[in-house]
């Protein structure tokens, strides 16, 4: 089956099985080893990945369901030499333990601040609900988004 | 083993209602496809997706709230007609489903169409009194929430027809609402879920509809409960005399989640706490 998606911004054309979920088109096909094989149920928030700028589960999505959509991973968002300012913020607040949990947290982050850019604590909390983190770092990750929120607003006062 | 060969994306709800008539049994609707996902059922030659067909409208119009069956639960959780219409069960039961992540995926008509034991907006509809709405390439028919959960929507939906939209009536002065669950986790199954509607007639109770679920086979009416209530003074002693009733009459079952016992009591503890609940909204519900 031929299956068109944009991938970070660039459009891309696979040909894959039609029973294919979206969680191996990403990381096989595509390369974007950033989006992790967690539960394959869709509860632990491992395999998040933007769908047209909502946060959903790739596990539980089969590819040809978003076909010709747009799907951003955290490769999308920044790289280590022009970090994404929620991934700065990861790194500083130490909410960065294993990792694991974290490309999706960052992308479920990502949503919330392009709908919010003032997110309250309990937003975050909302936001963030059924991203698994076996680390528990949960209060270190709350803490990283407000600040990363922090930071981009401030920016965008300072590109005024 | 798979036969799927690939999807369709219809752009219409003709577009998709003319693919399926076209089509022999192998072609079937695909919705938000959290319950067809994990089940690897791949039965289907080809799986029309419905995510594109213009069906995820939600309007309050008059004194019907309709809701597209396509419309995700995270969208009637938190969109203002929901509010507006003051269908507050079916507000709070999109919003317990789940997580938020698979509300943005899972779909009103597909949660009612699944009809899981944990479908935790069905005994919200049941409370309120929905309508479902039919449509196939000859026509369209509305169905009672009632009936079509009764008679299963496996049994209602007739080859080649779709559920194409939920109508739930407004909230009138006098009535209120509520939904309730209760689960190991904010994410886990639902282990009994209860939704409580309420009419005051003076200072007495007109009429009541209590639905629950979770407790197995599927969501159901608590038929006993509205009886006792129906007449009756909305006082504490009787919103619990009911809820006890209702628990009693429940069709529960045991899973590794939890034994009977502890369903039941749950379902008493949800009943009686929604009936209060909706009571107190009633109360302040005046034209």
């Amino acid at each position: 089956m031929r299956l068109e998606l944009t991938i970070n911004g660039v459009p891309r054309v696979f040909e894959v099985a039609p029973e294919a979920l979206l969680l191996d088109v990403l990381r096989d096909a595509a390369g974007c080893k950033s989006v992790k094989r967690g539960c394959e149920a869709g509860d632990c928030g491992a395999c998040t990945v933007l769908v047209d700028g909502r946060p959903l589960a790739s596990c539980m999505l089969l590819a040809g369901q978003v076909a010709g959509r747009s799907i951003t991973t955290v490769e999308g968002l920044g790289s280590p030499d022009r970090p994404h300012p929620l991934m700065t913020a990861m790194v500083e607040a130490g909410a960065v333990q294993c990792g694991f949990c974290i490309p999706g947290v960052i992308l479920s982050a990502k949503a919330l601040l392009d709908e919010n850019p003032n997110p309250t604590a309990h937003d975050v909390h909302e936001a963030l609900d059924g991203h698994l983190c076996r680390c528990t770092g949960y209060v270190k990750q709350i803490d990283a988004v407000l600040e990363a929120a922090a930071r981009l607003r401030a920016g965008k006062e300072g590109a005024r | 083993m798979t036969k799927l060969e690939g999807f369709a994306h219809p752009r219409s709800v003709e577009e998709a209602l003319a693919l399926l008539a076209g089509s022999p049994g192998d072609v079937r609707p695909i919705a938000g496809g959290t319950g067809l996902v994990p089940l690897a059922d791949r039965r289907a030659r080809v799986l029309i997706d419905l995510s594109r067909a213009g069906l995820e409208a939600v309007v309050l119009e008059g004194e019907t709230l309709r809701l597209g069956a396509t419309a995700t639960l995270d969208a009637v959780a938190r969109t203002r007609a929901v509010a507006e219409a003051g269908l507050d069960a079916l507000a709070e039961a999109a919003g317990a489903a789940a997580s938020r992540r698979l509300r943005r995926q899972i779909t009103l008509g597909g949660n009612l169409v699944a009809l899981y034991p944990w479908s935790d907006t069905v005994p919200a509809l049941l409370a309120l009194a929905a309508t479902v709405r039919l449509r196939s390439a000859d026509g369209s028919r509305a169905v009672a929430i009632d009936d079509f959960v009764a008679r299963h929507p496996s049994k209602v939906l007739r080859p080649g027809e779709l559920v194409v939209e939920i109508a739930v009536p407004r909230a009138a002065p006098h009535t209120g609402s509520a939904f309730l669950k209760f689960a190991r986790s904010a994410v886990d199954y639902t282990l009994c879920d209860a939704a409580a509607w309420v009419r005051l007639d003076g200072g007495a109770i007109g009429e009541a509809r209590v639905a629950v679920g979770g407790l197995r086979p599927l969501p159901a009416r608590l038929a006993a409960a509205e009886r006792m209530l129906s007449g009756s003074a909305p006082d504490p002693e009787t919103l619990a005399a009911a809820a006890a009733a209702g628990a009693a009459e429940a069709e529960i079952s045991a899973d590794f989640r939890a034994s009977v016992e502890y369903r039941r009591e749950l379902c008493g503890v949800l009943v009686r706490r929604a009936l209060e609940t909706a009571v107190r909204r009633a109360v302040g519900r005046t034209p």
